[in-house]
């Protein structure tokens, strides 16, 4: 007979070289030696192609029952591609109602039959279910992405494992977020090891809520009374699209004005905003039930947006690191049809994300911004690592910090049972970051343990054991051989990681069937003055002299 | 050619080119059933799943928005 266990393995993000390709996998075995097993995300991890000669890398998919606990590309986005890999496998994922609508849109939008779409279950808060054997229960947590959850993996012999995925500890303003009572809860039925996101815990403090997003928002529209506005966002972390949102219906009610209209420029966030709606958590009933104020939302393409006045404009856009199709670098570039400068009242495009530190990034956004400043756009955009500003700050991360950690250790002191021990254990990120968790847990009196990728963690009888040895950790290379998203010829390579080498390894070719419908994309970059070419993620460089001088032909 | 949900990519172009000014960031699933079943191509008696409208949707808003 062999012994009941129940093991935890991260397929990805616990990397030593940064961030991406989440992946977990939870197999228990019974005494029969019978195993069975489910797997949490399924994400990717971003590749410099001039660099690597790869677009992504994803984590690998070694089960057909996925939970998945958000819609950001470093939980989801090797998904498809692992249907194309296998496209008959009978795969089942587990996710929040707007994270299945988001992932139901993002594969039709890249050409998915319906045939091969996944079998979407849609889990909620206080409704536990069974997938395999496993009891599982989604537990709301706080993060960019609405409809975030962490799950409480129970095995048939009582281990409980909690995977928080991304999250912070300030309430959310989009749907249900974190909630003490909600952890205490769960942290009372015992946890035997609970995993924790890393990104942001070698800073110091708090992560700010979304709040104080609403505040600084209120500030530039106070400072900023007449403008017309361009917002850049990222669509799918919408928690601060609906703080800004609060902040104009704040804004109107304090000044006894008419509340700024939202016009969304793009189909990412079009759709973002479709599939909150379909969640039943719409932005604008979110914040009609909050402030008492309505405030409008329309696509730039509706014939509504054409008769509202320049400046009860606000624009949302997408592009906010200057890529090349994104609705803010075709302003940038005079090429945009739907947001031009107004020529009747000032004009403000403030970027809401921060320049990510990576490749070229900072000078093709330094170009961007210069090249709006040169058709008269007043520009502002965040710094990275600013320290926060009471009333100022209009950017704030979905990543916890060291004070979430702490709140985290301090529920679970409070409330886990006197005979059970919960291991706390560091995962998306890399060794510094995952290292930090652990230090923080561990000073406040908490039991840690510490692992990457393909370094199980073993639960039998409460006992919490990592395994001495590491395995060889797998993940797949993405390559476009065509380096043009509209019509993509992939081809996939498993690799390992070689952990006495330290360098990865190319196993073999992955064969996939090319089933995305070629129609889906071949209108992209072409149609109309958008874009030019298709290489994903390809920035442009803008030269801001010449595009201020487009900008004055086309007013 | 008749139009089925099945064939979604097709439906949202013909969507498309039927209301090219539709407001479609709160479109509800009844009111895209009701102009899919408008169509003239379209004949298909079964029912659309919350995917399919979805994927109808996010098809419709990918062809309204290509430069995105």
């Amino acid at each position: 007979m062999a012994e009941k266990r129940t093991e935890f393995e991260s397929l990805g993000g616990n990397n030593l070289d940064g961030i991406g390709g989440n992946a977990k996998k939870i197999t228990y075995t019974a005494e029969d030696g019978t195993k069975r097993s489910l797997q949490i995300d399924c994400g990717m991890k971003f590749s410099d192609k001039t660099l690597t000669g790869v677009d992504n890398y994803i984590a690998p998919l070694e089960c057909d029952d996925l939970l998945v606990t958000h819609a950001h590309a470093d939980h989801i986005a090797g998904i498809i591609h692992h249907i194309q890999m296998n496209p008959e496998r009978p795969l089942n994922i587990y996710a929040d109602k707007f994270t299945h609508m988001f992932m139901a849109a993002e594969m039709a939008k890249q050409g998915l039959p319906l045939d091969n779409m996944p079998k979407f279950h849609d889990v909620e808060d206080g409704k536990k279910f069974n997938v395999n054997g496993f009891e599982i229960e989604p537990v709301p947590v706080t993060h960019s992405a609405p409809g975030a959850i962490a799950f409480v993996v129970e095995s048939p012999d009582g281990t409980r494992l909690l995977d928080m995925g991304d999250f912070k500890t300030t309430p959310a303003e989009l749907g249900k977020g974190w909630d003490d009572k909600r952890f205490a809860e769960v942290f009372a039925k015992g946890i035997d090891v609970c995993f924790c996101d890393s990104t942001s815990t070698t800073s110091k403090e708090t992560t700010p809520s979304y709040e104080k997003v609403t505040k600084g928002f209120k500030k530039i529209l106070y400072d900023n009374p007449n403008a017309q506005m361009m917002v850049g966002t990222i669509a799918r972390s919408a928690q601060q699209m609906m703080a800004d949102v609060i902040a104009v219906a704040e804004y109107a009610k304090e000044t006894g004005t008419k509340p700024k209209t939202f016009i969304l420029d793009g189909a990412s966030l079009v759709m973002v905003n479709n599939c909150l709606n379909k969640a039943g958590i719409s932005m604008t009933k979110t914040c009609k039930d909050r402030t008492g104020v309505s405030v409008n939302i329309i696509d730039a393409k509706s014939p509504e947006a054409r008769n509202v006045p320049p400046n009860e404009r606000i624009y949302m856009v997408t592009g906010t690191q200057g890529e090349e199709l994104a609705a803010m670098a075709r302003t940038a570039r005079g090429e945009n049809r739907n947001i031009k400068p107004s020529r009747s009242c000032p004009n403000l495009c403030v970027n809401q994300q921060a320049v990510i530190p990576s490749g070229d990034n900072q000078a093709i956004v330094d170009e961007m911004m210069a090249a709006l400043k040169a058709q008269g756009w007043k520009t502002m955009i965040p710094e990275r690592g600013a320290p926060f500003v009471e009333g100022e700050t209009y950017y704030v991360s979905g990543h916890g910090r060291a004070g979430d950690m702490e709140k985290v250790a301090e529920i679970a002191a409070a409330n886990m049972p006197k005979d059970r021990q919960c291991t706390f254990i560091g995962i998306h990120g890399n060794e510094e970051q995952t290292k930090a968790t652990e230090e923080i847990f561990k000073a406040k009196g908490q039991k840690v343990e510490h692992i990457t990728n393909a370094q199980k963690v073993e639960v039998s009888n409460g006992d919490v054991k990592v395994a001495k040895t590491i395995g060889r950790a797998t993940r797949i290379a993405v390559i476009d051989q065509n380096d043009d998203f509209r019509d993509p010829d992939f081809k996939y390579v498993k690799e390992t990681f070689n952990p006495v080498a330290k360098k990865w390894e190319e196993v073999a070719e992955v064969p996939y069937k090319k089933i995305l419908d070629p129609a889906a994309n071949k209108f992209k970059g072409n149609n109309g003055k958008g874009g030019r070419g298709g290489k994903k993620g390809h920035r442009h460089k803008i030269n801001p002299a010449v595009m201020a001088q487009v900008a004055k032909r086309s007013r | 050619m008749a139009l089925r949900w099945k064939e979604y990519v097709e439906l949202a172009d013909a969507l498309n080119k039927a209301y090219p000014d539709q407001t479609l960031a709160d479109m509800e699933d009844a009111e895209l059933i009701k102009l899919v079943k408008a169509l003239p191509d379209f004949h298909d008696d079964s029912e659309p799943d919350e995917t399919t409208l979805m994927a109808v949707m996010a098809r419709w808003i990918s062809v309204a928005y290509p430069e995105d």
